[in-house]
């Protein structure tokens, strides 16, 4: 009995461990452990509303120094934390315990999230994370974003406290509405590759501004100018992990989160939309928005029930499935009107658009092609925003049977006449052919 | 080398200097929004236990706001202070009532005083004790109680039970049974001998107090200091007798004790001015902080600070570090203590200005500032001097008198960046299509700044475009801003910037096409023309669109590099496909049904005309047999056929060929024997008939 007792346990430790350690889960999405990596600990007070707004949301946060020697983020081969943020710009080398940029990289690669600020000097280290993921920050390691047209007059008089309101304008990522308010950015800009699908820029830099050093003289164009600088930038990996990369440590701050802002010329003055972007980008970046998860997926011939092993050509099918979208505290049917379903076999042969009843369910009818092989159903659900849904599931359509073609065709009644009444008029010229005297 | 070397070293013990008594800057008023919201007051009035509250109440009055509730909180104060409450307790009701001129104040205190009398002979701590003769002290002062004359006998030996306590270097133990010695236990025994001189004056301790001015000298002198000149304590234990620790609070305390001594003691203390700028300087520049605790021993710290027999620093400030000639902005000094309250006595004089970057003589030298009455400002007016551009400015600030001066101090000379503004005038904007070889210009138009106007061009890979425009500085000068861009963007998106470089006042750009042609990507089309001016020193920054520009380019040829990918809009990447709808194989065409009918008709017709025939032929059965086996077998013969064609169609309506072959086996062998039967008797009676 004790024993049985024991081995139970075990039993529900080795089932529950990989449940704690994962990332985001779709199984388990709360109780999110986060590791936040500070330069220096004051940063923790001048950065206090933004912290407090992921511990009032059920984060659990530990806060380190970057250069704490006994940082570690896996032990026994287990990560510790689901989600980094990384407040450290300036640090130089590898961060503490050794954790350097391949060690940051494996986190991210194994789905974890990660929040990263850079700053006016940014170190190699914090450069080449960015990099890794697809941002690229100005090389000039003196060069911050000046706008000499659209700054805050509360700023430095080198026009480095810039106003961005060059948003991406998308409910998901900035939440219902949107961000109203100007945005106060100090700090570098960075450019993220124009053809990349994981990158989305969500504030960029207006057409007047360019990174350069604020003394600069500038005798040629400087690397990064105009609405292809991006400030703030999201990046979503094929495994759905999600990084924030912010040029700007400020942006963060209380001090810019209560700050009011003034543009230059400007004779009004309006709160800052700051404390918005980061908190509704940190809801992004830890699946609080945006991230679907499809069940129930369905498909039978019209007016059954049950999944057929194959289809025949010809056949009416109806095929449905479930989405839910998580909203930091529960799965919520999600809505839309351009989920897609594919007939696919080397390449569509139905592309069909789903309905929805508006409780996540999506369904749709269409017609087997009349080609026969080996055919799957696809939902490829990419969005602005959201993670990417890809689903496939194989089912063979197969050709006629020989008994399932068409009978007494209309057109072949003159060859059925023809032979029956060769059949009759045989019959009957036999007999008397025979008996007839 | 050695020269520059010593160059270097001349430089650096400056700076150090400087650094050292450097003008501070007075806590702003966001740190004092942010220290105001720590304090969060409760329903009745208080901020939690008297020590809080007191805390509270005493942060809020040096941070002037008037969120206190008095009534309140000295009712709360009247009802936790009695005599059975601790000597902490106790203390800070009598402080908290002291600070808000509570009515009741006497009341309580009458209550208290024989138990803190009492306490005073148990009082095992530093801290026990500064709490009573603290608080035996505050209610002296104001009378409170009626026994207040017996309180210098009851204090009596206290100074040298404190004496006993002493470590070395000016440092403290906290009890008798301690080993340790802190500096923030000496900052308590000094306000514990501020208090005993309180009660019963100077003389009567003199002995003691002349070792507890040397040791508070001494201890000063240990502070340590970083590297931005901040000085301050750095001791990181917490005790148990007061509580928390940290540099913060360990050098509030020690502050607060050498202020509260140096304001009893008929000679004050002498501290260097390095000295108290360094913690003027640590204190201000904390950041932000985490609790209301910590808030209250900065606040505090800075209102010792401001609030003193020693030295009070002076803080310089400035209203804006940008100042816009357009406006006619004057340069606006404000001279305040450490916690922003105005000083109105102090002269301020300019001593050099100079312009950034320029190796030239100051702007000005030795210019004293007006001083505006009621305002506390100390204004200076620029516009005569000065041309837009950032300037260095060196300001010396005193007390107006020699008096003053032995009491107030703004350090060493203030260094300011400041920000001159103004708008630049932008004329001759020209743009023109000029011939590549002859540079004969082919179309030129002018364009009016006021207006932004706009013009429309066209060019080919044979000419040229030349864009030419005018800078002047409100004083008329050359002006050559940061930012000078000439934008073309593509309609496809691809942008080419150039930056356009001037001589004196003239700015020039000439783009020709035919060696740029690689550079643009050989896209022809329409390009966006867009200037871009902007400086930190210019008002009217602008980007102006300036028209347009249909480019005719050669052919790319082989090889050519492809123009890079332009970001799309976000929003416009994802999104649904358009959707696919198979397309069945049409039914082949079928000939209509009266067709097929008809045919059907047609081939049942020589059946039909088989029947006739016979019929009009006569046909008769009278060779059947008519008994026995031949009849039999005829039949069978017959019925096999028969059979055997109702089998075939039962073959094309049901039956598979399986079932088919082996009924036809046995129809077939059934058939074959009656067949013979009946065709050999058919052939004997033909041979009869022969014969016959």
């Amino acid at each position: 009995m004790a024993s049985s007792t024991r081995s139970q346990a075990l039993l529900l430790l080795v089932v529950l461990l990989p449940a704690l350690v994962a990332a985001f889960s779709e199984d388990n999405p709360t109780d999110q452990r986060v590791l936040v990596l500070l330069e220096d600990l004051a940063l923790k007070s001048s950065h206090s509303i933004f912290f407090k707004s992921l511990s009032s949301r059920g984060y659990e946060l530990d806060f380190k120094l970057a250069d704490d020697t006994k940082l570690a983020l896996q032990r026994y081969g287990e990560y510790l934390y689901d989600a980094l943020i990384l407040f450290a710009p300036s640090v130089e080398g590898h961060l503490g315990g050794n954790l350097d940029v391949a060690a940051i990289l494996d986190f991210v690669d194994s789905g974890h999230d990660l929040i990263l600020a850079a700053d006016t000097h940014t170190s190699d280290l914090i450069r080449d994370i960015a990099t890794e993921c697809g941002v690229d920050f100005d090389e000039d390691t003196e060069a911050v974003v000046i706008d000499h047209i659209n700054f805050a007059i509360e700023g430095e008089s080198d026009h480095s406290l810039i106003i961005g309101d060059k948003l991406v304008e998308s409910d998901v990522i900035l939440g219902k509405g949107g961000v109203k308010d100007p945005v106060l950015f100090r700090g570098i800009g960075h450019s993220v590759n124009p053809a990349s699908d994981l990158v989305v820029t969500v504030l960029s830099a207006s057409p007047s501004a360019f990174s350069a050093p604020p003394n600069a003289v500038l005798k040629s164009p400087p690397a990064l100018t105009g609405t292809s600088i991006s400030l703030v930038s999201l990046v979503q990996a094929r495994n759905n992990a999600r990084i924030l990369v912010s040029g700007s440590l400020d942006l963060f701050s209380d001090k810019f989160f209560k700050s009011s802002v003034q543009k230059f010329g400007s004779s009004s003055r309006s709160g800052s939309g700051n404390e918005k972007l980061a908190v509704e980008l940190s809801k992004w970046t830890f699946h609080e928005r945006g991230h679907l998860k499809a069940v129930n997926v369905n498909h039978h011939k019209v007016g059954e029930k049950d999944e057929p092993s194959m289809y025949r050509i010809t056949d009416n099918l109806e095929y449905s499935l479930e989405i839910y979208e998580w909203t930091g505290k529960a799965w919520k049917p999600y809505q839309a009107d351009d989920v897609q379903v594919q007939f696919y076999m080397m390449s569509p042969y139905v592309l069909k658009t789903l309905d929805h009843n508006g409780k996540g369910l999506f369904y749709t009818s269409f017609q087997v092609p009349d080609v026969y092989g080996v055919f799957q159903f696809k939902v490829e659900y990419r969005r602005l925003g959201y993670t990417s849904l890809t689903l496939s599931k194989q089912i063979p359509v197969r050709p006629f049977r020989h008994n399932e073609y068409e009978r007494f065709i209309k057109a072949a009644y003159p060859y059925y006449g023809g032979a029956f009444s060769m059949m009759t008029g045989f019959f009957i010229f036999g007999i008397v052919f025979l008996y007839h005297k | 080398m050695a020269v520059v070397n010593g160059i270097v070293l001349v430089l650096a013990v400056y700076c150090s200097v400087t650094l050292a008594c450097a003008s501070l800057h007075p806590l702003s008023e966001a740190e004092k929004v942010a220290a105001k919201q720590l304090f969060i007051s409760r329903d009745d009035g208080s901020f939690g236990s008297l020590e809080e509250t007191y805390q509270a109440v005493k942060s809020l009055k040096l941070l002037k706001s008037d969120e206190v509730d008095a009534v309140k909180i000295c009712n709360f104060v009247a009802r936790s202070v009695n005599s059975t409450c601790g000597t902490k307790d106790t203390f800070y009701g009598i402080r908290t009532a002291e600070l808000l001129h509570c009515q009741d104040a006497a009341k309580v205190a009458e209550s208290v005083v024989p138990t803190l009398i009492d306490g005073l002979k148990h009082a095992k701590s530093l801290v026990d004790l500064y709490y009573t003769v603290d608080a035996l002290s505050t209610i002296k002062k104001h009378h409170w109680s009626l026994a207040s004359h017996s309180f210098a006998h009851a204090v009596e030996g206290v100074l040298g039970r404190v004496k006993a306590l002493a470590g070395s270097h000016g440092t403290w133990r906290f009890a008798e049974d301690e080993t340790d010695s802190s500096a923030k236990a000496a900052g308590f025994a000094f306000e514990i001998t501020a208090a005993v001189i309180d009660i019963c004056g100077y003389d009567s301790h003199e002995s003691e107090v002349k070792f507890l001015k040397a040791a508070a000298q001494k201890l000063i002198e240990k502070s340590e200091r970083d590297e931005d000149g901040a000085h301050y304590f750095d001791e990181f234990k917490d005790d148990k007798f007061s509580g928390n620790g940290g540099a913060l609070i360990v050098s509030a305390t020690v502050l607060r004790g050498i202020t509260a001594l140096a304001g009893v003691l008929p000679d004050g203390i002498k501290v260097r001015e390095e000295k108290m700028f360094g913690f003027a300087r640590f204190f201000l520049s904390i950041g932000t902080l985490d609790s209301a605790t910590e808030a209250y021993y900065q606040l505090e710290a800075l209102s010792a600070l401001e609030n003193n027999r020693i030295l009070i620093p002076l803080a310089v400030s400035f209203t804006s570090s940008v100042l816009s000639l357009s406006s006619h902005d004057k340069l606006e000094v404000i001279v305040s203590t450490v916690l922003g309250s105005p000083f109105p006595h102090a002269l301020l004089t300019i001593i050099s200005a100079h312009k950034v970057g320029e190796e030239t003589a100051p702007v000005l030298t030795d210019q004293e500032l007006q001083s505006v009455e009621g305002d506390h400002k100390y204004i200076f007016d620029l516009v005569s001097d000065f041309e837009v551009g950032k300037y260095d400015l060196k300001i010396e600030v005193k007390p107006a008198t020699a008096e003053l001066s032995y009491k107030y101090s703004a350090g060493d000379l203030t260094s300011a960046r400041i920000t001159v503004t103004g708008k630049v005038s932008v004329s001759s904007i020209q743009i023109a299509v000029l011939d590549s070889d002859t540079g004969s210009p082919e179309f030129t138009t002018s364009l009016d700044f006021s207006k932004k106007e706009k013009a429309t061009l066209s060019a080919n890979h044979l000419q040229k475009l030349r864009v030419t425009f005018d800078l002047t500085s409100p004083s008329g000068g050359a002006y050559t801003p940061q930012q000078v861009f000439f934008k073309l963007q593509h309609e496809s998106g691809v942008e080419q910037l150039f930056v356009v470089t001037s001589s004196g006042k003239n700015f020039e750009l000439s783009l020709d096409f035919l060696g740029l042609v690689e550079k643009f990507y050989y896209l022809s089309g329409a390009y966006a023309l867009e200037l871009i001016v902007g400086d930190v020193t210019m008002e009217n920054s602008f980007l102006w669109a300036l028209g347009s520009l249909d480019l005719d380019l050669p052919e790319a040829p082989e090889g050519a590099t492809n123009p890079p990918a332009v970001r799309l809009d976000a929003t416009k990447r994802f999104g649904p496909k358009e959707e696919i709808a198979h397309v069945f194989r049409q039914p082949e065409r079928r000939p209509p049904a009266q067709l097929s009918n008809s045919f059907f008709v047609l081939t049942l017709l020589p059946l039909v005309g088989l029947l006739v025939g016979l019929s009009s032929v006569g046909a008769n059965l009278k060779y059947l047999p008519t008994s026995g086996l031949p009849l039999l077998s005829a039949l069978g013969f017959h019925g096999g056929i028969a059979a055997i064609l109702i089998l075939y169609s039962l073959f094309w309506l049901k039956l598979n060929l399986f079932t088919t072959l082996n009924i036809l086996g046995f129809l077939g062998m059934f058939t074959c024997v009656t067949g013979y039967l009946a065709l050999s008797h058919l052939a004997e009676q033909s041979s009869k008939v022969k014969t016959a």
